[in-house]
């Protein structure tokens, strides 16, 4: 069992890839917004790399352990400890029953923080995945971020493994500027968006508005020159399009607004959307901060974005492990 | 080889022209990992939701390696696929296969199962988050007439007063074309033609809808499978049809009631006290959904349906055309 | 000399000196505060973090406006004794 003693801002149980092959119902994946830590830490504990663990976001969240585990913290410094003494980041320690694991606030870049435990948070199934879909109220525990005095199962723990921890080289670096690999469509140039609006796109330094979360990551507002005057019979502005589905990731720009479409997202609408974060960028979206880091999208072609999934699936392994 | 035109550019990948028998189709790029099959024009035509779920179902059937789900909407297909095993350009050929084995349009039949909801028009829940947004967003909204929104529905599409604008919404069978945006929530359009309400939606958005609230904005009606916010004109509260608890037998395999093809009618129609009765029943178990599951929808019936009645629902189109240029919008 | 030092912010927001727009601010310049009186609230996500003094003084003065976007670590108002 993990004991609740403080849920800090938004703490939610998530697992990889969340609830996929629901779009036409209206559910996004859900999931953690940083597949890489979320998935690294799981590798770390002995855990399936897609194991359900907890994203703890803007940090402020305090755990307690009834038997023992082995644990890891990946993502953004929160200032983990375990009974008090800092432990390190994407490394795994041993717990005891009586244990505590606290997370702090935020220490330099970076936003949300993983914790994986041996055996994963066994909450049940629903509609194929542990995920909290906070939209539906589904998935996690009760469909919610995680409160003073939950009780979260826990799994049977396999092969735990304290004492080992992520190849220094080979831990992601964090900053206050970020660039995201993006591919093109399906609304932009040159039929809706014109050659010059893309250009903007792909070379402005977008700042992440404080009003940014799990549903969608709202950009700066910006004129857009549009390639056509109107929506037609989609509606009077030229961001309008007859309803159709969003993809995961995708930048929909509703009137001058961009917003990307994160996990927890709508599934379907009527504004176009100009580019998609490519598969293997969402996990920098997760670390971004609201209201003060900026990001520009950087050009990538399908066959290039097939790539970086594959490098990063590459890097979730064991060989980018060692003991410590 | 499907006959690409050359017409490709930017994130266009093909297109394949219009020619007997078929509507032209667009093949966009939409990310990595999504590709957008558009069909025929940006022009409303719920014929196309017809050809739409055709192509899904054959390709939800085929089971095409590296093809992970389908998202059908009005006039297109949202398909997700691993671009690590599938090529944009293998997907778009074996669409095409698939489309091309498909029955002639007119003998289409799709499994579409019949579902009709019991309704509170202008009832108690709708009215009290309208009275909200009155007071706390707009107070001159031109949508809002005596706290309702059915009086402003009546007189922008022509018709006679509130009770006529609720036979309408009543009349007709509805069509749902896709289902997102929030779970379960179905877009659905009218099947006849001569109860087509079209609508304006709330300016600035109502921050506040009670789940099973029903509206409508231009010619599609939405029910609210959860309390959030939206900008459809509210009419009515029917009972749920998201539950993600699974209170009750319909929502047994899954908690989202409607899918793409199902037929929705308004009845019957209900008083407040009747609809809190019915919503308790249907938590505690005992209500049972009003669902024929074996229904199927007859493509080349309905087109005749609406060859038959298509000089009355032009007339009622005018009407509304004119009741529209001298009704202020939102 | 008094000793002055500052109560930072532990996490990314928007600063409040009010509990709600309707109510007094918690503390004014000039106040004499204990450790763990609420100062301000971060908001982040719709979610609402009440700041807390760490030690007792007097406010000297605030650092940030009312609803101003903040760092984490940020200085929010200078304590004096």
């Amino acid at each position: 069992m993990l004991e609740v003693k403080s849920g800090g801002i938004e703490t939610t149980v998530q697992d990889y890839p969340g609830r996929v092959g629901l779009l036409d119902q209206g559910i996004f994946p859900a999931g953690p917004m940083d597949d890489l830590a979320f998935r690294m830490a799981n590798l770390l504990v002995g855990n399936d790399p897609g194991a359900a663990g907890l994203e703890v976001t803007a940090g402020g969240a305090e755990f307690a352990f009834t038997d023992n585990r082995v644990v890891a913290v990946c993502g953004a410094d929160m200032q983990p400890r375990i009974n008090g003494e800092p432990i390190e980041l994407w490394r795994s320690y041993e717990v005891k029953a009586g244990d505590t694991l606290t997370l702090g606030w935020l220490n330099g870049p970076g936003f949300r923080s993983y914790v994986a435990v041996s055996g994963g948070i066994d909450v049940p199934v629903v509609l194929g995945s542990r995920a909290t879909y906070a939209p539906g109220e589904i998935g996690g525990y009760e469909g919610r971020a995680l409160k003073e005095g939950d009780q979260l199962p826990l799994g049977n723990t396999g092969n735990a493994t304290p004492g080992r921890r992520v190849k220094p080289s080979l831990v992601p670096t964090y900053t206050s500027e970020w660039v995201v690999e993006a591919v093109r469509g399906p609304q932009a140039d040159p039929d809706y968006f014109t050659t010059e609006d893309m250009e903007f796109f792909f070379s402005h330094a977008w700042t992440l508005d404080r009003n940014s979360n799990r549903t969608g990551y709202r950009l700066d507002i910006h004129q857009w020159q549009w390639a056509r005057k109107t929506g037609g019979v989609a509606g009077g502005h030229p961001s309008n399009i007859l309803d159709n589905g969003y993809p995961v990731g995708a930048v929909n720009v509703a009137g001058d607004q961009p917003i990307i479409l994160t996990v927890d997202g709508p599934t379907l609408g009527g504004f176009v959307c100009c580019a998609v974060v490519a598969m293997g960028a969402m996990w920098k979206l997760g670390q971004m901060v609201p209201g003060w880091d900026k990001l520009r999208f950087k050009e990538v072609d399908i066959a290039q974005a097939a790539e970086l999934v594959q490098q990063m699936n590459q890097l979730i392994s064991e060989e980018s492990l060692e003991g410590v | 080889m499907a006959q690409h035109d050359g017409q490709t550019s930017g994130v266009i990948l093909a297109t394949v022209p219009a020619r007997e028998g078929r509507p032209k189709i667009v093949y966009r790029q939409a990310g990595d990992r999504f590709m957008l099959v558009e069909f025929g024009d940006m022009e409303f035509d719920l014929t196309m939701s017809f050809r739409v779920l055709g192509l899904n179902q054959a390709l939800k059937d085929h089971g095409l390696d590296g093809l992970i789900e389908t998202v059908p909407a009005i006039r297109s297909i949202l398909i997700h696929y691993d671009s690590t095993r599938l090529k944009p350009d293998r997907l778009i050929q074996a669409v095409e296969d698939l489309y091309e084995q498909l029955p002639p349009f007119e003998t289409l039949t799709i499994p579409s199962r019949r579902i009709s909801l019991p309704i509170a028009f202008n009832d108690r829940w709708t009215r009290a988050d309208i009275a909200r947004y009155v007071e706390h967003i707009r107070k001159d909204a031109p949508n809002i007439i005596n706290g309702n929104n059915l009086e402003y529905g009546a007189m922008y599409n022509g018709l006679r007063d509130a009770e006529e604008l609720m036979e309408y919404v009543m009349a007709t069978e509805w069509w749902s074309a896709a289902i997102g945006f929030f779970p379960g929530l179905p877009f659905l359009y009218p099947l006849d033609r001569r109860y087509a309400i079209v609508l304006p939606k709330y300016n600035p958005t109502r921050p506040w809808t009670p789940e099973g609230a029903v509206g409508i904005a231009g010619p599609c009606l939405a029910i609210y499978p959860v309390a959030s916010a939206g900008g459809y004109q509210l009419f009515g509260r029917t009972i749920p049809i998201y539950d993600p608890k699974q209170r009750n037998a319909a929502f047994a395999e899954n908690p989202i009631l409607l899918r793409p093809g199902d037929r929705v009618t308004f009845g019957p129609r209900v008083s407040d006290e009747e609809l809190i009765e019915i919503r308790e029943a249907v938590y505690n178990g005992t209500y049972e959904y009003q669902i024929d599951h074996d229904a199927t929808f007859d493509v080349g019936e309905y087109l005749r349906f609406l060859e038959e009645t298509r000089e009355e629902a032009e007339a009622f189109r005018r009407r509304q055309e004119e009741a529209a240029q001298r009704t202020p919008v939102p | 000399m008094a000793q002055e030092r500052t109560i930072k912010s532990p996490l990314p927001g928007v600063f409040y000196r009010r509990p709600n727009p309707e109510s007094e601010p918690y503390v004014k310049e000039g106040d004499r505060i204990e450790a763990g009186t609420t100062i301000g609230l971060v908001g982040v996500m719709k979610s609402f973090h009440e700041i807390k003094a760490d030690s007792g003084g007097v406010v000297v003065r605030f650092l940030v406006e009312n609803e101003e976007p903040i760092r984490v670590g940020q200085d929010l108002l200078v304590l004096g004794d």
